[in-house]
């Protein structure tokens, strides 16, 4: 039977006491800050949507030798989905990527408690949500989208904001015209005719038009709903909590992949073929996707990378309560941590 | 006659000692037959399918994210033909280790079951309820109680082909006509000696019918881990290329699967006659 999160922790500890204890009587300290001369701390993170430009920046970080700077021996597993939470709460991996609004409504669902996770940064500071439609089909205005189909992942950010996105842009949502798709056969929705648009990230527009065959007309949600938050990457309360200077060190040498990764698209596609060398193949599609993220890694008025506002947080969680997406109470500790990059 | 006799004789003709010019044209003519029936009407039948699939996208102007013409999957083969390689390598190894895991899983538990009422009447049940839970749920849990990398994707497969291995082992060790045992006991034969010398090569026709289809399951198992655990392997090669709907690029895998599902099945049919050369012989097949 496997051991549980919290006796493996208990007996690392232990192990890790008794070793402290050992390297004491050697004279040395024997505490692994994780910096540049003692032994590199061992993670690893899990990418949110396999090998894809989402996480292209990781492995960027590890290839320009960021991670190994910071005293940091990272491995990166192409992974994505609900089951990463779970994978970082067993322990198999330490860091992840998120959408964080989405983090919030399975926080809201009870999915985990809240502070189970922290996030150590933002990726894309408002949300890449955004509904895309072939330009063929008539819909001009978010109000043409009335009566329409629309194509959504399952559950996900994309379709739970849809009602909260039609009050706001003034027309009437219909739950039962939303054409639930996994994130395989969403991009074929189109092309096949069963859907008129679809709830996606905009990053994935360039995609989506090449499978529809035409240019789309697109409708961001941070058009109107700006509140909303975008990606970031986390970690478990209690790695933060047990390896501060690891996590810092870990979020650090992100931001500066994200960086290089925005100022050099070609190159960072490129390097993500240690992910799959599949996309070589289709290496102008994923450029096209980093490039269409810049706008989103900072904000208005703001060009720094990476960081969070608390407010910002609490707007999010203020757009979900009153959508009725979860329940009233929540606080941006939610998911805010000590770590956490801050604007202030 | 049947076919497969004929063509024995053909080949056959090839080491005989047939005098004269005439016996020789025969002889390769009854050679050139038999390449015919066992390559040739093959290979004619995938190149007629091949060549309708590419006339029916062309004329049909199908578009290539719904059903990519021959060319456009070769083009993404030859475009991608290390990685496709490497991968390929990966779900082989993945398949193999599952069908060994589940396979020897699946005779143990045959052999126990079949040697025991009692042990049969108490865990059979069991054992089918656990089989009929759907291996795709489960797959998010492998990944929690053997870690990340090859292991839950092998666990997978071997879940997955062990049942039919049991079940079919179980039926063929059950299967021993009763004269033989009487013969068994007639000879003071023990039950260990009963069961090696007399049960266990009965059954071995049905237990190869068994591994026949579990190692055709096995690559089902693996590239169903693969998608669910993509970092490696034809089944994550297939989920990435859905990030740019390349679509060529994952018919390139499927075809690969297929050629490795294919290749794995005859690899057992030709252990199956390697080892029982007299079931072919003592059964009443294409008579």
């Amino acid at each position: 039977m496997p051991l549980t999160p919290s006796t493996r922790r208990a007996l690392t500890a232990a192990a890790a006491a008794a070793a402290l204890a050992m390297a004491a009587g050697c004279g040395d300290d024997g505490e692994d800050t994780g910096g540049p001369d003692s032994e590199p701390v061992s993670v690893t993170y899990l990418t949110g949507f396999g090998c894809s430009a989402h996480d292209s920046f990781m492995f960027v970080a590890e290839e320009k030798g960021y991670f190994d700077e910071a005293g940091l021996d990272v491995t990166l597993e192409p992974a994505g989905g609900q089951q990463n939470y779970h994978t970082l709460l067993a322990d198999e991996a330490q860091f992840t990527y998120v959408d964080f609004t989405g983090m919030l409504l399975d926080v809201g669902r009870g999915e985990f408690d809240a502070g189970e996770f922290v996030a150590l940064n933002s990726v894309h500071q408002s949300t890449l949500v955004a509904i895309l439609a072939p330009e063929s089909s008539g819909i001009e205005s978010p109000q043409d989208l009335e009566g329409k189909r629309i194509g959504a992942f399952a559950n996900s950010p994309t379709e739970l904001l849809l009602p909260a996105y039609a009050e706001l842009t003034g027309w009437e949502f219909d739950p039962d015209l939303v054409v639930q798709a996994s994130i395989q056969e969403l991009f074929g929705l189109l092309p096949s005719g069963q859907a008129d648009a679809l709830s996606s990230f905009i990053i994935q527009k360039g995609v989506i038009a090449g499978a529809a065959g035409e240019p789309l007309v697109e409708f961001p949600f941070n058009q109107v709903l700006d509140d909303l938050l975008g990606t970031g990457i986390i970690t478990t309360a209690s790695f933060a909590e047990e390896n501060p200077e690891a996590a810092e060190a870990f979020r650090d040498a992100a931001i500066e992949g994200l960086r290089y990764t925005i100022q050099n698209p070609e190159e960072a596609i490129e390097i993500l073929q240690n992910c799959d060398p599949g996309v070589a193949e289709t290496a102008e599609a994923y450029v096209a996707q980093i490039q269409i993220m810049e706008p989103y890694i900072t904000s208005e008025g703001d060009d720094r990378v990476g960081v969070m506002d608390e407010a910002h947080v609490l707007r999010c969680i203020g757009v979900l309560e009153s959508a009725g997406l979860i329940p009233s109470g929540m606080q941006p500790n939610a998911i805010i941590g000590d770590l956490t990059l801050l604007t202030s | 006659m049947s076919t497969s006799v004929r063509d024995s004789q053909d080949l056959m003709a090839l080491s005989g000692s047939a005098a004269g010019a005439g016996a020789g044209g025969l002889r390769w003519r009854r050679v050139g037959g038999a390449l015919y029936r066992r390559v040739g009407l093959p290979v004619l039948g995938v190149v007629i399918v091949v060549g309708f699939w590419w006339w029916a996208t062309w004329y049909f102007e199908v578009r290539s994210i719904f059903l990519p013409s021959p060319p456009a999957i070769a083009r993404s083969m030859h475009f991608n033909a290390a990685h496709l390689a490497d991968q390929s390598w990966i779900t082989v190894y993945e398949t193999l280790a599952g069908f060994g895991i589940g396979g020897v899983a699946g005779l143990l538990v045959a052999a126990g079951l079949a040697t025991s009422q009692t042990l049969e009447r108490a865990a059979l049940p069991i054992v089918v309820a656990l089989n009929a839970i759907p291996k795709v749920a489960l797959a998010p849990l492998l990944i929690f109680w053997f870690g990340l990398g090859h292991a839950p994707k092998i666990a997978l497969a071997a879940s997955i082909c062990f049942f039919p291995i049991m079940i079919a082992t179980m039926a063929g060790l059950n299967s021993t006509p009763a004269e033989l045992g009487e013969l068994a006991r007639s000879l003071s034969a023990s039950r260990r000696q009963t069961f090696f010398k007399i049960r266990v090569p009965w059954a071995l026709p049905q237990v190869f019918v068994g591994l026949k289809l579990g190692i055709t399951l096995a690559v089902i198992g693996t590239v169903v881990g693969e998608m669910t655990r993509p970092n490696g392997g034809l089944g994550t090669v297939i989920l990435n290329s859905q990030q740019t709907v390349n679509t060529p690029l994952a018919f390139a895998a499927i075809i690969l699967l297929s050629i490795i599902s294919i290749s794995l099945f005859y690899t057992v049919v030709l252990a199956e006659r390697r080892l029982l050369p007299w079931a072919q012989e003592t059964t009443a097949a294409r008579t």
